[in-house]
């Protein structure tokens, strides 16, 4: 579909012109600012290198671009910045109580409950990891609702199937994740290194305290 | 009473020719090469012993042996899981597989996942193919790094270093450069990999030093430091190198041994499209049953895998006794 409807568009308009020859240099540089600038800030996502590349010139270095753009934003209340593999405008931190205060509404689409986020985060950091594993987890039950919310944000997808009865879904992070938290890679978690030295990236081990004492009541039980 | 005509023997289904006569098994790699290759001391003796023994994985690759295909996974797969070990993860070779058997169409791989599909892709694509700005954008991405202006870079820092330098320079280059302008250093043995495989005219790349450097100091760029320091670096990369083409010999002379006897049990088995089967266990690193091939249904499959098993030439590769992945 999408693949469809670039094709239509660069049959419709056949005349632009990503070079600007005619342009002296400065000027071809100012309307290649203006471009990229105008097409980053008409998306509603992130916008990728390729798709910025497609309105410049060949030989636009699009990295001093953005350079030059980010330089003039420098006393705006906003920026652009660099997320899951795209470019995109983000209000700077220093603004988002005045938001909030105006558009408290429509910032409580993806305001996360407490426990969402701490499932959420505990997804990001020992995905892929199931459902039933999560509960033991947290010590109590993770409803399908809550896996549900955070699905229809789209922070979570459905991973490779864990090999259990039942063959239950495992769940991963997704680059809207990364994207919302402003995270280039899942190694930018907080104190994701600290967890890998103190040894509890395992999940088995994470879990293994609460594994072990479900051993001690089933022997109990017999 | 009409005696009974003697009975014709049932003619049998004649079993798929199977793919190609052996060729000889691979020669082990001499023992005083292997010492050697231990910890080579100087630029001079690391040269030589990388140059011995990647002369010997040559020649090996370039038999094109039947069960190239399985060799080059299963190395792929061992690289794979030193990536991942080495970007922090906790999944082992069995938990790779797992992602790659178990995902369905459309779901997500998991992060360690998709790191054994960027190993997989190298050695199913020609390394050329493996090296455009493009391909490289999609190892990063597949890595867990999302920077499409690092890749760029980094494809035309490889293109105009290889027209510059000698290949084997080019190679051991090509791991600097990925480390300084890759912004994902687990990227590097891949890069270098393919830089060898391309040097060296071989037609898929051949997964080599990911478990070699996987510890050791090997994530920093040194282009910066002194003479001394590049120089140890181009040691330890030569001896990284000799040691890991000995291993890979070493995995194709179990491989063959394994091959050759799943081979010689294959005319045993009678079902259709065992052929195919067969061909498919010496291309790909595991099956499992419900692994699509054209002919034959996943009940067929089971039991062409179980006749193989107690043949006893295939192995369960995870010990569950449910979703179970079959490889040689």
């Amino acid at each position: 579909m999408a693949a469809g409807g670039t094709r239509a568009k660069g049959r419709n308009t056949p005349l632009f012109d990503p070079e600007l020859e005619h342009l002296p240099p400065e000027a071809r540089w100012r309307e290649w600012m203006n471009r990229v600038e105008a097409v980053i800030f008409a998306a509603s996502q992130p916008v990728s290198r390729t798709d910025l590349a497609r309105v410049v010139g060949r030989n636009c270095n699009i990295d001093l671009l953005i350079e030059d753009i980010r330089e003039e934003l420098r006393g705006r209340p906003y920026d652009l910045v660099k997320v899951a593999g795209g470019y995109q405008h983000r209000t700077r931190p220093a603004y988002a109580d005045a938001i909030r205060t105006v558009s408290g509404a429509a910032e409580r689409a993806v305001d996360l409950s407490q426990s969402e986020a701490l499932v959420l985060m505990t997804i990001a950091y020992f995905q892929p990891i199931t459902r039933s594993e999560l509960s033991t987890f947290f010590g109590r039950e993770i409803s399908r609702d809550l896996i549900a919310s955070l699905r229809n944000f789209g922070f979570i997808g459905f991973g490779p199937r864990s090999p259990k009865p039942g063959a239950p879904y495992t769940y991963v992070t997704t680059k809207a994740f990364l994207s919302h938290f402003g995270l280039e890679t899942l190694r930018d978690l907080p104190d994701y290194e600290a967890l890998e030295d103190a040894g509890l990236r395992s999940k088995d081990r994470a879990l293994a305290g609460d594994l072990m004492q479900l051993k001690v009541e089933d022997e109990g039980g017999e | 009473m009409i005696p009974e005509e003697p009975k014709k023997p049932r003619r049998r289904r004649k079993p798929k020719p199977l793919p190609g006569p052996l060729e000889q098994p691979v020669a082990p790699a001499p023992a005083w090469l292997r010492e050697a290759a231990r910890a080579p001391a100087t630029l001079e003796e690391a040269s030589f012993v990388a140059g011995t023994a990647l002369a010997a994985l040559d020649q090996m690759v370039r038999r094109r042996q039947i069960w190239a295909g399985l060799w080059r996974q299963r190395l792929a797969l061992a690289a794979a899981a030193s990536t991942v070990r080495r970007m922090g993860r906790i999944e082992n070779e069995e938990a790779l597989r797992d992602a790659l058997h178990l995902t369905r169409a459309g779901d997500s791989r998991g992060p360690a996942g998709e790191v054994l599909i960027a190993w997989r892709t190298i050695v199913r694509q020609p390394p050329g193919d493996c090296l455009t700005s493009d391909a490289i954008a999609a190892m990063f991405d597949r890595l867990g790094r999302r920077s499409r202006g690092a890749a760029e870079t980094l494809a035309g820092k490889l293109d105009e270093q290889a027209s510059r330098a000698a290949a084997i320079s080019a190679v051991l280059d090509s791991f600097e450069l990925a480390l300084e302008h890759g912004s994902a250093p687990e990227a590097a043995p891949l890069i270098s990999d393919l830089m060898l495989a391309r040097a060296f005219g071989w037609e898929r790349a051949v997964p080599l030093i990911a478990q070699e450097v996987a510890r050791g100091g090997f994530s920093r760029p040194v282009a910066g430091e002194p003479e001394a320091v590049r120089t140890e670096r181009r040691i330890k990369l030569l001896g990284a190198y000799a040691r890991s083409a000995l291993r890979a010999i070493d995995l194709s002379v179990e491989l063959g041994r394994k091959a050759e006897r799943l081979l010689e049990a294959a005319p045993q088995l009678r079902a259709k499209a065992s052929g195919a089967v067969v061909e498919k266990l010496l291309t790909e690193d595991s099956l499992t049953a419900s692994t699509h091939i054209t002919g034959i249904t996943r009940w067929g499959m089971h039991r062409i895998f179980e006749r193989l098993i107690s043949f006893g030439v295939l192995r369960e590769l995870t010990g569950r006794s449910t979703f179970r992945i079959y490889g040689v």
